[in-house]
């Protein structure tokens, strides 16, 4: 530890701040907040406040709930659009070179080139680095200077980014991996079988709030029957579009939620539909007033290998309905007890109509307990444990 | 002897101080230090100076024959000092119980320092203490090189070593020598602070540090100039002021006829009360950094040639101050290396230091953009210094 009697760790994670829902900055915060407690924790982040921002925040060095967070200014205005589309054409191309790839996603934005000059020079300072989120230019431009150190939270999921070429060379580059879930781990040894992915699952627990209050949500929206809530991007490449057109036919039919609620930034037009409601880019305490308010959270996307939203969910006792074709959220909720899952409208409908009142209760009462268990940290050991190896590694430099 | 007691050689340089040599020669001989070696150079005394030494002849050095003043008479003796930590101890101050144990467990505490010091009393003609040495602080290159010299040398040991490679006591200084010696060293290595009682300085007027009058002030103002190249460093005043006006009030005395006496009498108080507050403005204000921590819009500091590229800062902004944000720049030669913003809250903040200084001291200011005062915060509230962050500490990153 360089002679410090703390270790001194770096989360390098982007954007980052209490306006971010996404889940690298959800779960950067959840766990540097534990880290805090044995270790030095600062978080290396940008001045990007969303996805559609540039330097909104002031570079520099400020404290969010107690952890010491440093900003640097992006090269350029981030590029909104995403992986979607533009990822899909590279993929398909088959051709793009590395140095294509490099490009495209350089001109989707989030690249600091003070971050990674800063990395350079001042590396040594730190006992290891966690970058999360594998997609992030700031995890791909910056880990390289300090891969010797460095671990990756992944947060894949199986999407067509994934199969961009580029991956392959930056997967062999940490010194370790933590995993979300061992789907997450099965879906990427999966696809780099050259790659030896040493690591740990190490799926986290969560911070709920306290201070929750439910009135205050559903009277910001006037909602006063039950409804659904849907957390976090909303984006097509989430199912967010399918989930609308299910829950219109679900409505259409009388279906017994006549509401539904999105909560977070959206990547796709929203549509002015009867029920639909929408808060953007929500703050953590209307999140949290949100799931206490709402009765069924629904998950939809496809692609996910772990799902916070749904260990959210459980933790403020509520059940969760989940995309049948995200087959790591289903295994996540048969091991919790917590919630059902549809491949289609007709699935949506028959097991909304399902979740009544005492069906909730009950789900959301087994998934509380499942969070309770997760929310215990023992995955905290587990990092510890990792960590602590690279850290006698550096003392033996 | 095994490595824990490693020799200490001190040093007395002596001259017709027979009247006190007897309580330093006991002070260095009775400490609780298993392995002393004692050598008084003495300058060809004619008082009892010869007669003292004899009753501890089987535990001390004594060479006694001409010397070329204070300093040559210690570099001769460093030069028979078998010692590998060394100190010299003037012949009319003492050393207190424990300082060699004390010294000793510092530098083998701290292998990077160069010497340690600690704290001290001022003694009068009898022995009898006055006061503590107030200056005494915590090591601050700066204030060193520029203010004053608050390290009570009656309580310094130097690794010989580093006495070697920066070079003995300057010969040509007469009353700044150990100031010189203690800028030198710093200017390489750090210096240990230790918080123990350690030495004792005898004040009375034939004393030379008090006797030094102008000719001392121009020696130590050249001292400050030869090693930070300001023209009038702040130290100047601290040490200029009290000693002109000392020679001014003496001349008022002489030359005010009888019937001015109370005009006269009048205007030296007046110089007084102008001395002192201009010195302690200087003493204040000067660095830009206060004593409870607050750094001002520039504060100044010296670092040794760097044993890592990087700085590490510790600042502070509280959350109660009126500012909310604060921007420094790091500014060395005319030139801003590093800029940093930072938010309410405590942060280390990474520093790389120019390439230009790595085999060298770096002299640099950190400024700032904003401030306050506490007065215009609280109504009624004196406290007028303008603030603009807590500067904890800076240091080498390890």
């Amino acid at each position: 530890m360089n002679g410090r009697a703390r270790p001194r760790y770096a989360f390098a994670v982007e954007p980052y701040g209490a306006h971010c829902a996404n889940e690298a900055s959800l779960l950067a915060a959840q766990l540097a907040r534990r880290f805090q407690a044995w270790s030095d924790v600062e978080i290396l982040t940008t001045c990007g406040a969303g996805r559609r921002t540039a330097n909104e925040l002031p570079a520099g060095h400020s404290r969010i709930d107690g952890v010491h967070v440093r900003r640097f200014a992006l090269d350029r205005p981030r590029n909104a659009r995403g992986f979607g589309p533009s990822a899909g054409r590279l993929r398909a191309a088959d051709k793009a070179s590395l140095e294509e790839q490099e490009a495209w996603l350089r001109a989707r934005g989030s690249v600091s080139s003070r971050f990674i000059d800063y990395l350079e020079t001042f590396g040594n300072r730190y006992d290891a680095f966690l970058f999360f989120d594998y997609r992030s230019a700031h995890s791909y431009f910056g880990l390289p200077p300090v891969e010797e150190r460095a671990f990756l939270l992944p947060l894949a999921h199986d999407e067509p980014p994934l199969e961009l070429s580029m991956w392959e060379r930056f997967f062999a580059r940490p010194r370790g991996f933590f995993f979300n879930s061992p789907e997450e781990q099965q879906l990427l040894r999966t696809r780099f079988p050259n790659v030896a992915l040493r690591g740990s699952i190490a799926s986290v627990g969560l911070d709920a709030r306290a201070d929750a209050d439910p009135n205050r949500f559903r009277g910001s929206l006037g909602l006063r029957q039950p409804f659904l809530l849907y957390l976090g991007r909303i984006d097509r490449a989430k199912g967010c579009e399918h989930l609308l057109e299910d829950f219109a036919r679900y409505r259409a039919a009388g279906g017994r939620y006549r509401d539904l609620a999105f909560v977070g930034e959206a990547g796709m037009p929203m549509p002015r539909r009867n029920g639909v409601h929408w808060i953007d880019g929500a703050d953590e305490r209307t999140k949290w007033d949100a799931l206490a308010a709402c009765d069924v959270v629904v998950i939809p996307s496809r692609h996910e290998t772990f799902s916070l939203t749904a260990l959210e969910a459980w933790n403020a006792g509520k059940p969760v309905l989940v995309s049948a074709q995200a087959a790591a959220v289903v295994s996540q909720c048969r091991r919790a007890n917590g919630g059902l899952w549809y491949a289609n409208a007709a699935e949506f409908a028959v097991a909304l109509d399902l979740l009544d009142e005492g069906l909730r209760s009950r789900l959301g009462t087994q998934g509380r307990a499942f969070a309770a268990d997760a929310g215990a940290w023992s995955p905290l050991e587990t990092y510890r444990a990792e960590l602590a190896g690279v850290e006698g590694a550096n003392d033996g430099r | 002897m095994d490595d824990r007691f490693p020799l200490v050689t001190v040093v007395t340089p002596s001259y017709n101080q027979g009247r006190f040599i007897r309580e330093t020669i006991r002070s260095v001989l009775e400490q609780d230090y298993p392995n002393i070696e004692y050598i008084i150079m003495d300058g060809a005394s004619t008082d009892e100076t010869a007669s003292v030494a004899a009753e501890f002849a089987d535990r001390l050095t004594f060479v006694s024959e001409p010397d070329r003043g204070q300093s040559h008479a210690i570099n001769k003796g460093f030069a028979l000092a078998r010692g590998e930590i060394v100190a010299w101890l003037n012949s009319d101050d003492i050393f207190l119980p424990g300082a060699v144990r004390h010294a000793v467990e510092a530098l083998q505490d701290d292998p990077a320092c160069g010497a340690c010091y600690g704290e001290g009393y001022q003694i009068d003609i009898d022995g009898n203490v006055i006061s503590r040495f107030a200056q005494t602080r915590k090591f601050d290159l700066w204030m060193l090189l520029h203010l004053s010299d608050y390290i009570l040398q009656q309580t310094v040991f130097f690794r010989r070593a580093v006495f070697d490679r920066v070079g003995w006591l300057d010969e040509n200084l007469h009353y700044g020598m150990d100031w010189d010696i203690l800028m030198r060293i710093g200017l390489q290595y750090p210096l240990r602070y230790v918080p123990e009682y350690m030495g004792a300085i005898r004040e009375y007027a034939a004393a030379k540090t008090s006797a030094g009058g102008a000719r001392r002030v121009r020696e130590l103002v050249k001292i400050m100039r030869r090693h930070t190249g300001a023209v009038l460093p702040p130290g100047a005043v601290i040490y200029g002021l009290p000693t002109y006006t000392r020679i001014w009030n003496e001349r008022i005395e002489t030359l005010c006829p009888a019937a001015l006496r109370p005009f006269g009498a009048r205007l030296q108080r007046a110089l007084d009360r102008l001395t002192a507050h201009s010195a302690g403005l200087t003493l204040r204000y000067a660095q830009g950094i206060f004593s409870d921590g607050w750094a001002s819009t520039r504060a100044r500091l010296v670092m040794q040639p760097p044993r890592a590229r990087h700085l590490e800062v510790d600042v502070s902004l509280p959350e109660w101050t009126p500012l909310d944000g604060q921007t420094i720049r790091f500014r060395s030669a005319g030139r801003v290396f590093a800029e940093e913003r930072f938010e309410n809250g405590d942060f280390t903040i990474p520093v790389a230091t120019p390439r230009d200084s790595w085999s060298a001291p770096i002299f640099f200011s950190i400024d700032a953009d904003r401030f306050f005062r506490p007065a215009q915060r609280e109504p009624g509230h004196r406290e007028r210094r303008k603030l603009s962050y807590l500067l904890r500490d800076v240091r080498y990153s390890s």
